[in-house]
């Protein structure tokens, strides 16, 4: 699943949704693009967050993939690098 | 731009945009060009655009209607961008742990308030000595 744009209401929403509709279907891990999240605040975060702690809860995994650099450092400066798996 | 004795001359940039997360991204796009005409490097224009995203959404969150009116500028050794906009009497701002935590690690100094009938935050950077 790709997450592309910045942290606006738009994609956010699109990725609760996706993961709602992920949560229905058998499958054990989800991968969730960043490549082409140019820019990520508090609120993509609490997204993400929020998508990890419904798929943990239901016994799935969830995997970030190639994040950026601006990404990667959001991850770092609230200590959240090892709360995911990252596949770089 | 170098004044003759080296400082930084003082300047000013403001806007006026809807008070709308849709809206913050210019902001965050105009903090960035200014701080880079100032000569901050890479990692620090991008924890000034986290840090005015982070502002600027707060405010916008608490005060969704009218203008977010921003006001990026220079003074003695600090870049500041200010932002603000009208917010109903007793409506508290509210800063969640996240967004403090980013906000301590990308600010050297912020404030977020309501005063006067408006949200207002204030956010500063130490300029580049070059």
């Amino acid at each position: 699943m790709a997450c592309a744009g910045s942290s606006t209401p738009t994609p956010r929403r699109r990725l609760e949704d996706q993961i709602g509709k992920l949560l229905r279907e058998p499958i054990d891990e989800v991968v969730l693009d960043l490549s082409e999240t140019g820019f990520l605040d508090s609120s993509g975060l609490r997204a993400i967050l929020s998508a990890h702690r419904r798929l943990t809860e239901s016994d799935r995994r969830l995997q970030l993939r190639a994040p950026s650099e601006a990404v990667t450092r959001l991850l770092e400066i609230t200590g959240l690098t090892d709360h995911f798996t990252v596949e770089k | 731009m170098t004044a003759p004795n080296g400082s930084i001359p003082a300047e000013e940039v403001r806007l006026a945009v809807p008070a709308s997360l849709e809206y913050v991204r210019i902001v965050r796009l105009t903090t960035s060009a200014m701080a880079s005409r100032l000569g901050f490097d890479v990692d620090e224009i991008e924890n000034l655009r986290v840090a005015v995203d982070e502002l600027s959404s707060t405010i916008v969150e608490s005060a969704p209607s009218g203008e977010l009116v921003v006001t990026i500028s220079t003074t003695g050794s600090d870049f500041c961008v200010e932002g603000q906009a009208p917010i109903e009497t007793g409506h508290p701002l509210e800063l969640d742990q996240l967004t403090a935590q980013i906000l301590n690690a990308v600010c050297d100094k912020y404030e977020l308030r309501v005063a006067d009938g408006a949200a207002r935050f204030v956010c500063l950077r130490r300029l580049p000595t070059n």
